[in-house]
């Protein structure tokens, strides 16, 4: 055993393998990983007190508690607003404002937190008996895909078909079987060996994931019922986490061990390593491809259902047919019998598999010369399995950055051209652009070919350089949808284009040939955007929140800031209206949020070191605050509905008569103020 | 040489094992296909057979050239089923015998599907194409002026590409529709030429045979090119087989040619092709430039099985390989990153991402469009991956001796 050790670990390199196996595991684990529920992340701490209460089954005092709870939140949000809206008119006082105030915003401290744990409360009261309240994102991790782990399978291949094969191909069999323990009991030290250290590898990749999401995320609650997890949603299997997670370890284990068994046995019977990597890798790989999602891929392959093991835990899975728009069957549950049945079968195969490989290397000589029909017959019987297995499925910017204001999220200009939104036909709205000197008015987006792609109704301008969004069309099925967003960049000098990044924000794309579907919901959510600014660094899309992506990385990050204001950003800070209308700001360098010092505005308009808002506290009056030395006045003693600007001019609606007036622009005090009546 | 190149094969390739892999991976094929038909078909016979049955029934009547008469006689019976059905409250009965599949949403959903769809986009498609040739000629007025020469001629051939297309005929044309985008079959000739030719290079060194090649007249150089050529004919084999088992396949599991002479752009994905080929053509080009770029990966496979002493280390590698250029190609499937696309052998293998836009790279200044660039970058490819297996090797000793004779001389 010890010399069989040395040949398999050190002759045959087999410890350079299993090294390169556990660093590879490991990087693609840290690098790869991201939470399934990004939310939950985001908000932790004040998901976590609520988690405290609520969590395990819901009963009637924490579902009573949740509505409560709701009702509480919804009630401070709007008892929140009058106390501002009061004390803004001078109705109270400041001391009983502050008393109020902070009252309720103790109640809505945690409001964040309540949202993901009332989204998992409506979840969950779908069916209380089977689904309990926890924190998913480490059993998720753990639990919820079905993909196929391509290193272990690479290293069976390279660590075991060696163990036989090696010996074939020095010609040593041979002398091995005229050796008193050269035949069966060399035969059984080999195969001991093979299953036991794929056994460790495997246990030991299954208690490094274990480890890895335990650290990370940690697995608490293993008890709870499987159906917990949204992945798991349609379940009727009556089994925990933890049990789900101890099942489908031993059922992988088994389909591990049953696979290097295979490649012993077609080791053993072929004798060439050609054959040998051939059939094995057949096994494995047709029908994983070739057997796209559906239940078949895990009853009829074999040891592949086995290592994919997940699977055999689902419920039946629906989709809706867009043409008819019925429910239509794409994954059958497993039932539990049917999974008995299956582990019998792989291990009754492999047992005679290892039965006729050890008569195969028994200490009799003319055994040997069997080699061409067994051959035949060993890759026949193989490729018959996939057979068998087959048959189940049916630029860079300037340092300078011009201001954005997400307001003005359709248009932009620069010294040349006036770049905007036509919605003068509003089947074909567009992005068009104006020469300022000629008046001549162009489509910014040219390329004819305007069938296959879709592009976004606002634009992003700094300097000379302009930048839209556009979505790649897919059009190969019935349903036409995005599959791909791309942000790109217009030189405005020669309009040329470029992209400065794009994403496949296709959800349901299927990779290797459609055997694996990737999570790609974090960039789903890109596909709701209404504006979007950028640096060098980041592109920020606003659609339902603000999401930085990193343009290097397309690392995804939500910043917590509204978007049902204005949003402002003048390269290094991001201007909103924050809590109870004071004008914050998000460093985007030092990613902190601060306020701008004793500013209330219920709508805000930033210019170079300029910030133009509505002052609540005077009767929504037009100000303007210097950024530089931070000193504000107000330059128009009406009381405004709304407000925008351009680069010449503010546009304001009259409160009193709903009319639009304009004022020049560096209009000192209020007084000097010129007023043209537009309509 | 031809003596070489016919030992090489005989010894490497007619082999049981492969002619046996060949037959069942052919099965396999088979199976795939037809269950592509089950699975997207909505008028497959064994799944849908009254929808199978009506579709063919309207067939004759609405197939064939597209004229006024046929558009408002199918108007006539679908303008009724979609008022019928417009609320959703029209019966939901399955044996109403005043319809032609039993019930009206059934009639509404297989005319709007298969009849009215595709002839609204036939009979459409000429003006999109004129507008897409009004759109660029407009735009090589604007780059004119601009001073844009390369958007210039981007357009131009744009313009070029797209004039006087139109569809003419309305035909059925499923059967196309998956087999051009058909790509398991690459997946099982890669297979079998991963295993096929690993062992080319290694078969002699496993059994000690290589330092003795090099002492005979046609060893060395002479015979790693007939290894070459032999391994090149093997793929050219396997790949005309699969590739005519598809068309065969597809032909046979779908029940119908139909379509063939019509051009590709009949395909709604291929709407913005970036040739002008009818269906039957293309299939062809395609079938050509897949086989091209296996013989790419195949030098790849040599390649790195040539470094190696036994098969398991290569094949492991070449399945590595084999694995990041199919993941390659699919993450960058419909980018805008054309060069980082076409850089990947395998798009030559899975090649409908080539043909089914318009999509220029820019070389040297001038847009080449991206089906052209892949071919020269393959061509580049087989000919660097061809001269490093010819000049890597070790050399064989007679020939050194001849040619040291040679320069005393």
């Amino acid at each position: 055993m010890n010399y069989e050790m040395k040949k398999m670990y050190i002759h045959q390199k087999g410890i350079l393998f299993v090294g390169l196996f556990i660093v590879l595991s490991m990087i693609l684990l840290f690098v790869r990983d991201k939470p399934v529920n990004l939310s939950f992340e985001e908000s932790r701490s004040q998901y976590d007190v609520y988690l405290e209460k609520v969590e395990g089954r819901l009963t009637e005092q924490t579902e009573q508690f949740l509505l409560d709870e709701s009702h509480k939140i919804n009630q401070a949000k709007i008892n929140l607003d009058k106390v501002y809206d009061s004390y803004y008119d001078g109705n109270i006082t400041e001391d009983d404002f502050l008393q109020e105030r902070n009252h309720l915003e103790e109640v809505l401290y945690n409001q964040d937190g309540f949202e993901r744990i009332f989204e998992q409360y409506l979840y969950v009261r779908e069916n209380p008996e089977q689904r309990y309240f926890l924190y998913t994102n480490g059993w998720d991790g753990l639990l919820s895909n079905d993909n196929l782990d391509f290193l272990i399978v690479l290293l069976i291949l390279v660590l075991v078909t060696p163990v036989f094969c090696h010996e074939y191909q020095c010609a040593m069999n041979s002398l091995g079987l005229t050796m008193e323990k050269g035949g069966r009991h060399q035969a059984i030290c080999k195969i001991l060996l093979v299953l036991v250290s794929v056994a460790v590898l495997v246990l030991f990749s299954f208690g490094f994931r274990y480890l890895f999401f335990s650290l990370k995320y940690g697995l608490k609650n293993g008890a709870y019922p499987l159906q917990s997890l949204s992945y798991y949603s349609t379940t009727t299997k009556n089994v925990s986490l933890m049990e789900t997670f101890i099942y489908t370890s031993m059922i992988k284990l088994l389909g591990y061990i049953s696979f290097s068994a295979l490649i012993l046995f077609l080791s053993v019977w072929i004798k060439r390593y050609t054959l040998t990597l051939f059939a094995s890798t057949a096994v494995i790989l047709l029908p994983f491809f070739g057997m796209g999602t559906s239940s078949a891929k895990y009853i009829f392959t074999g040891p592949l259902g086995l290592m994919l093991a997940n699977g055999f835990f689902r419920g039946n899975l629906y989709e809706i047919d867009q043409l008819t728009d019925r429910e239509y069957l794409v994954f059958q549950e497993i039932p539990v019998r049917t999974i008995f049945i299956l582990i019998f079968i792989v291990l009754c195969v492999m047992l005679l598999m290892l039965f006729i490989l050890l008569c195969l290397r028994s200490n009799v000589w003319h055994k040997a010369k069997k080699t061409n029909a067994n051959k035949r017959i060993a890759i026949s019987i193989m490729l018959c399995i996939v057979l068998f297995g087959m048959t189940g499925c049916s630029h860079k910017v300037q340092l300078g950055y011009d201001i954005y204001n997400y307001h003005s999220n359709r248009t932009f200009q620069n010294s040349k051209y006036r770049f905007y939104v036509d919605s003068s036909n509003l089947d074909n709205e567009r992005l068009v652009f104006e020469d300022i000197e000629r008046g001549v008015v162009e489509d910014l987006v040219r390329t004819p070919l305007k069938s296959s792609v879709q592009i976004e109704r606002t634009v992003y301008g700094n300097g000379d350089y302009v930048y839209y969004i556009k979505y790649n069309l897919n059009k190969s099925g019935p349903n036409i949808y995005p599959d791909r967003i791309s942000v790109i960049e217009v030189d405005t000098g020669t309009f040329k284009e470029k992209i400065i990044y794009e994403k496949p924000i296709d959800r349901t794309k299927q990779y290797f040939m459609g055997s694996v579907t990737l999570n790609n919901e974090d960039y789903f959510s890109l596909d709701n955007t209404n504006g979007f600014f950028l640096d060098q660094n980041s592109i920020y899309f606003i659609g339902d929140g603000v999401q930085q992506v990193n343009r290097r990385s397309g690392q995804i990050q939500t910043i917590n800031i509204p978007t049902n204001g204005n949003i402002a950003y003048d390269g290094q800070r991001i201007f909103f209206i924050g809590d109870r209308y004071q004008l914050s700001y998000y460093d985007t360098h030092t990613k902190e949020f601060s306020t701008v010092p004793e500013i209330i505005a219920t709508k805000f308009f930033l210019d170079d070191n300029k910030v133009f808002f509505l002052n609540p506290l005077d009767g929504e009056k037009l100000y303007v605050l210097n950024l530089v030395d931070n000193t504000r006045r107000k330059i128009l003693d009406k009381t405004v509905l709304d407000f925008y600007c351009d680069s010449e001019y503010i546009y304001y609606q009259d409160m009193d008569n709903l009319q639009e007036y304009r004022i020049d622009y560096n209009v000192p005090a209020c007084q000097d103020m010129k007023i043209n009546f537009l309509r | 040489m031809v003596n070489l190149i016919k030992y090489e094969l005989k010894k490497h390739f007619l082999k049981r094992s492969i002619l046996i892999a060949i037959l069942i991976f052919s099965v396999i094929n088979f199976i795939k296909i037809h269950s592509i038909y089950q699975e997207n078909s909505y008028i497959a016979e064994s799944t849908s057979p009254i929808w199978h049955e009506v579709y063919w029934k309207l067939y004759d009547q609405f197939s064939g050239v597209i004229t006024q008469e046929k558009i408002e006689e199918l108007l006539s019976i679908y303008r009724p089923l979609e008022q019928k059905t417009a609320d959703l409250t029209a019966s939901t009965r399955t044996d109403d015998p005043n319809t032609y599949t039993g019930n009206v949403y059934s009639d509404y959903y297989l005319l709007t599907r298969y009849y009215v769809q595709p002839m609204e986009y036939a009979y459409m498609y000429q003006f999109a194409a004129n507008d897409i040739v009004g759109t660029a000629q407009n735009n090589m007025i604007f780059y004119d002026e601009i001073g844009n020469k390369y958007k210039y001629r981007e357009n131009q051939m744009i313009a070029k590409l797209f004039a006087n297309r139109s569809i003419t005929d309305l035909s059925y044309t499923e059967m196309y529709q998956y087999y051009l985008e058909y790509d398991f079959s690459s997946l099982l000739v890669l297979l079998i030429c991963l295993y096929g030719l690993v062992g080319v290079f290694v078969s002699e060194k496993e059994a000690d045979m290589d330092t003795l090649l090099l002492t005979t007249v046609s060893g060395g150089r002479k015979t790693v090119l007939a290894k070459i050529i032999a391994s090149m004919l093997f793929i050219f084999v396997v790949c005309l087989w699969f590739w005519l088992l598809d068309f065969v396949g597809f032909s046979i599991i779908f029940g119908s040619l139909e379509g063939a002479a019509l051009p590709i752009y009949t395909l709604k994905s291929f709407e913005n092709a970036c040739i002008n080929l009818s269906m039957s053509q293309y299939a062809i080009v395609s079938a050509v430039i897949k086989t091209g770029g296996m013989m790419v990966l195949g030098e790849i496979f040599l390649l790195i099985s040539s470094a190696s002493k036994n098969a398991m280390l290569p094949f492991s590698a070449n399945l590595v390989v084999t694995g990041i250029a199919i993941l390659h190609k699919e993450i960058m499937e419909g980018s805008g990153y054309i060069l980082a696309k076409i850089a990947n052998p395998f798009i030559l293998v899975a090649n409908s991402e080539l043909f089914r836009q318009t999509e220029f790279v820019n070389f040297l200044g001038i847009p080449v469009q991206s089906y052209v660039g892949a071919l020269g970058l393959g061509i580049l490819m087989g000919i660097v991956f061809l001269f490093l297996l010819l000049f890597t090797g070790r050399k064989n000793a007679i020939v050194k001796g001849k040619a040291g004779a040679n320069n005393e001389l």
